[in-house]
């Protein structure tokens, strides 16, 4: 009895030996692939390029080809769909490449910890979706790690509709290739230079009709606005917002200034402790405390804010136009016929100035970037699945969906049908445009203009897009936005200090505009604390990278518009 | 001489006295043996196997290399956690916040527990108990939801203070509102949770010593301080010793729900300052070295508390 017992329980011993063993094994197997492959990557393509029948990728193809892509799904989505994968454009996709498309969904809020814990656990799918922002280090840093392959050399063989854009509007390769030469994805592009901007501030028409107030241009006017808002309006929080939309750019550049880097003169500024923001912050605080701010800033979410505009306490905030002027004019149509915003340009501090900092995004939008990971086994498949967004098949498939369902050519302009433009189940049509197509969100493609003009039908909307690019030739003249990537050893040296930095300035920031603190009595203070977490050898950093980045790219000193749209009309 | 012989006899008795002790306890234990050993396995995969796992804390640790072959930095996450700015305040913090849930949140449970044992009608006690327990089953999130609501300026709380002519204040960008808040709201969570032990050994008392002090001409209150108190007071001590080896942890979920830049002052505390730094910048080795720095303390403090209670009234842990 004993002595069995005694076997049994070695028995039991051996077999979690055993299973701890295989633990580990499959840990460096697993570990070990990422190595192998990267390893393997360039004999890849050495072989590809001496055997012809690899550039041959014909799509449809010929087996079903399986990719795995880690893509956030958005909010509005979901009352639609749980998986990108029911959509109808996803279908079409898989019909007309023989392609299949698994999707991996973060939650929303927690993306950033579940990227991290993806990586982490050694399970990476062919695309990733985004910047690798949130991937310490950056991309080259995933490059250096394993995780990312180089496409460059692989973009003209598989991809020739890509090329062909790079080749026709080369300044785009300043946003896809690194200061190296390397390029680790396709990107997201918008066509048109019309639909770059779709942020600003926007306030209550019918009060400032009725206050015979014009909308105001200058900090000075949309103060009187704010203050008679407040008087005569009764409104408990004139602006309303988060304390994130005060800082931003709208406000702060009217003092030709962000509170992050920027570039003036060729040298890197760095806004939160410039003098320009010192005024900025005096101007806040005194808005503030003459209660034309919110005072609930720092604890606002979109719940209070909306409910803030909609039921008449506030009478200005920033937003977007789609889920900003878009929801709030339709959501007032029925409960208060008066109800009307209007866009107000960004605000300048003398009239005849420009605003230099717009909100941007174009021609190139890096969250929408399809990254190929080491994972991707079937690498000139991807990068062929990939170049169908940028034919003129693929973008109408892309932006407009499936025609006959969800739009059709009338004279040559694709129109949404009532699907999705005014759906007979009542979903948005921001819901149904994910449905079908991904104009809506982002992708592999060219985003068609088209898009957005049936997309933003309300003529505030319409108008809110010219208000908002008022100064939109200055801004790209004045060039002050930073550019440039850190390495992944500059990312490392100052991540931390930059942390550091950051909490002790939001903080700052809030007990100056809450009164807890002067600011001209702890300015200097704060200046010299900032300095001490070391400031100024980010600064030298980041200005090493930006003399990088124009080292390489001498045209950004010259920024060019254009419409890349133009390229499937020639 | 004898005594020599009787020593080696003696050992040769006891070699084989331990095997059957052992197949003794087995036979007599083979099915709690059997339940325990789950536990067991618990405790070894999730508990000390990973273990291995926080000497990161010393290691760059990078994903892709795995925890062995990340290179070795020595104590530069510790100087790094140290020379921090934040460092000193956020365990602070930390202390302050665990000092003043000792302070108020610790009795909390045992006055409930207290005075629902001296409750007569059986109904009563039981709503009381069920409502009092309720907040414990509602997730943190909801918790700190329904806390944002009533601490906003036109939320609940300011109500009440308006009614009474009082100013609105907006709690939650108030730093100096900040603990007070945390602790009255855990409270609140937890009261009803933390009685059930004490009623638990409320009942253990034996009531042959209520009856003989009765007839002693003890009233009420000596019966509470004569026998109530000193029934229930090792379970005060047990949990007590084990409230202060968590001084240095507490958990990030409901900080972070409820704090904002305006109160990091008093709110920030390790556990968010870990989470800001090492889950959302993945600097996964950041986080292993503040929490290896957070368990030492928190070891220190347990065992100081136990012994020191082992000195003073005999009631400790080991």
């Amino acid at each position: 009895m004993l002595k069995s017992n005694v076997r049994k329980s070695k028995k039991l011993l051996t077999k979690i030996a055993a299973g701890f063993l295989l633990m580990a094994l499959f840990s460096t197997a697993l570990t070990g692939c990422g190595g192998e492959e990267k390893g393997g990557e360039p004999a890849d393509s050495a072989n590809s390029t001496s055997t012809p029948a690899d550039t041959s990728v014909t799509l449809p193809f010929k087996e079903t080809v399986t990719f795995r892509v880690w893509d956030p799904l958005m909010s509005t989505a979901l009352p639609i769909m749980k998986n990108y994968a029911e959509s109808e454009l996803n279908k079409e996709l898989e019909r007309r490449l023989n392609v299949r498309i698994e999707y991996i969904h973060p939650t929303e809020g927690s993306a950033k910890e579940q990227f991290n814990l993806m990586l982490t656990s050694g399970d990476i799918p062919d695309f990733i979706v985004g910047t690798f922002g949130d991937y310490p280090g950056g991309r080259e840093k995933a490059f250096e790690d394993g995780i990312l392959v180089d496409i460059k050399n692989e973009i003209p063989k598989y991809a020739p509709d890509l090329a062909k854009i790079y080749e026709a509007y080369p300044d785009l390769l300043m946003d896809v290739e690194t200061e190296e030469g390397r390029q680790f994805g396709v990107p997201f592009l918008k066509g048109d230079e019309s639909i770059y901007t779709f942020f600003g501030g926007f306030l209550r028409k019918d009060w400032l009709t009725e206050l015979e107030l014009p909308v105001p241009e200058t900090i000075d006017e949309l103060y009187t606005v704010l203050k008679a808002f407040k008087e005569q309006k009764g409104a408990t929080a004139p602006f309303t917002g988060t304390v994130g939309n005060i800082k931003g750019m709208y406000f702060t550049g009217a003092w030709g200034i962000n509170q992050d880097y920027f570039i003036e003169d060729g040298k890197v500024v760095y806004g939160a402790i410039d003098p320009r923001f010192k005024e900025y912050t005096k101007t806040m605080v005194k808005w503030y405390k003459e209660g034309l701010l919110d005072p609930e800033l720092a604890t606002n979410n979109t719940k209070t804010i909306d409910a803030k505009i909609t039921g008449n306490q506030a009478g200005a905030t920033v937003g977007n136009t789609g889920s900003g002027l878009g929801k709030y004019l339709p959501l007032m149509k029925n409960k208060d016929p008066e109800f009307d915003l209007v866009a107000m340009p960004y605000p300048v501090l003398n009239k005849g100035d420009f605003n230099p900092f717009m909100a941007k995004d174009g021609p190139t939008v890096n969250n929408g970037a399809w990254n190929i990971t080491s994972a991707c086994e079937n690498l000139p498949e991807a990068l062929a699945f990939l170049n169908y967004g940028y034919t003129k098949e693929g973008s109408l498939l892309y932006n407009f969906g499936i025609e006959g369902v969800s739009y059709t050519l009338e004279d040559g302009y694709p129109k949404y049908t009532d699907l999705v433009t005014n759906n007979p189940n009542g979903q948005p049509i921001a819901t149904m445009g994910q449905y079908y197509t991904r104009a809506f969100k982002d992708g592999p493609f060219v985003q068609d203009k088209r898009y957005f003009e049936q997309y933003m039908a309300l003529p505030q909307q319409q108008e809110s897009l010219k208000t908002w690019t008022k100064y939109a030739k200055q801004v790209t003249e004045a060039n002050k936005n930073y550019r440039g990537t850190l390495t992944p050893d500059e990312v490392s040296q100052t991540t931390t200090k930059q942390n550091e930095i950051n909490t002790y300035k939001d903080e700052m920031f809030l007990k100056w505009l809450m009164g807890k603190e002067d600011v001209d009595a702890t300015w200097d203070k704060y200046v010299e604390q900032i300095k001490r977490l070391g400031i100024e050898d980010i600064i030298q950093v980041r200005q090493n990278a930006y003399d990088r980045f124009i080292e390489k790219f001498p045209q950004a000193l010259n920024p060019q518009s254009f419409n890349i749209s133009d390229i499937f009309d020639k | 001489m004898p005594e020599l012989k009787m020593q080696p006899q003696h050992l040769i008795y006891k070699k084989p006295s331990l095997i059957q002790a052992i197949k003794k306890d087995y036979k007599k234990n083979k099915w709690l043996i059997l339940m325990a050993l789950p536990v067991v396995a618990w405790y070894i995969l999730f508990h000390y196997v990973p273990m291995y796992g926080v000497i990161i804390a010393f290691k760059q640790f990078s994903p892709i290399k795995g925890i062995w072959d990340s290179a070795w930095v020595g104590l530069r996450h510790f100087q790094d956690f140290f020379n921090s700015i934040s460092a000193w305040r956020v365990i602070r913090n930390t202390l302050l916040i665990n000092f003043y849930q000792l302070l108020f949140a610790f009795p909390a449970p045992i006055i409930l527990a207290l005075l629902l044992n001296e409750v007569k009608s059986k109904y009563f006690k039981k709503t009381i108990q069920t409502v009092t327990y309720l907040p414990h089953f509602v997730s943190t999130v909801v918790i700190c939801g329904m806390i944002i609501d009533f601490f906003a300026k036109s939320g609940l709380i300011n109500d009440i203070v308006a009614y009474f002519g009082g100013s609105r204040t907006i709690f939650l960008v108030e730093a100096g509102w900040f603990r007070t808040i945390y602790v009255g709201t855990g409270i609140w969570q937890g009261v009803g949770w933390g009685s059930i032990i004490y009623l638990a050994s409320l009942t253990a008392i034996d009531t042959e010593l209520y009856e003989a002090v009765t007839i002693d001409g003890a009233g009420r209150w000596k019966q509470f301080v004569h026998i109530t108190l000193p029934g229930i007071a090792p379970t005060i001590v047990i949990l007590l010793i084990m409230n202060i080896g968590h001084m240095m942890s507490e958990g990030y979920e409901k900080v972070i729900l409820l704090y904002n830049p305006s109160t990091y002052e008093t709110a920030d505390i390790i556990s968010s300052y870990v989470y800001r730094r090492g889950l959302v910048e993945a600097n996964y080795s950041f986080s292993a070295a503040v929490g290896l720095f957070n368990s030492i303390v928190n070891l220190t403090l347990i065992v100081t508390a136990n012994y020191v209670s082992r000195k003073v009234n005999e009631t400790s842990l080991w």
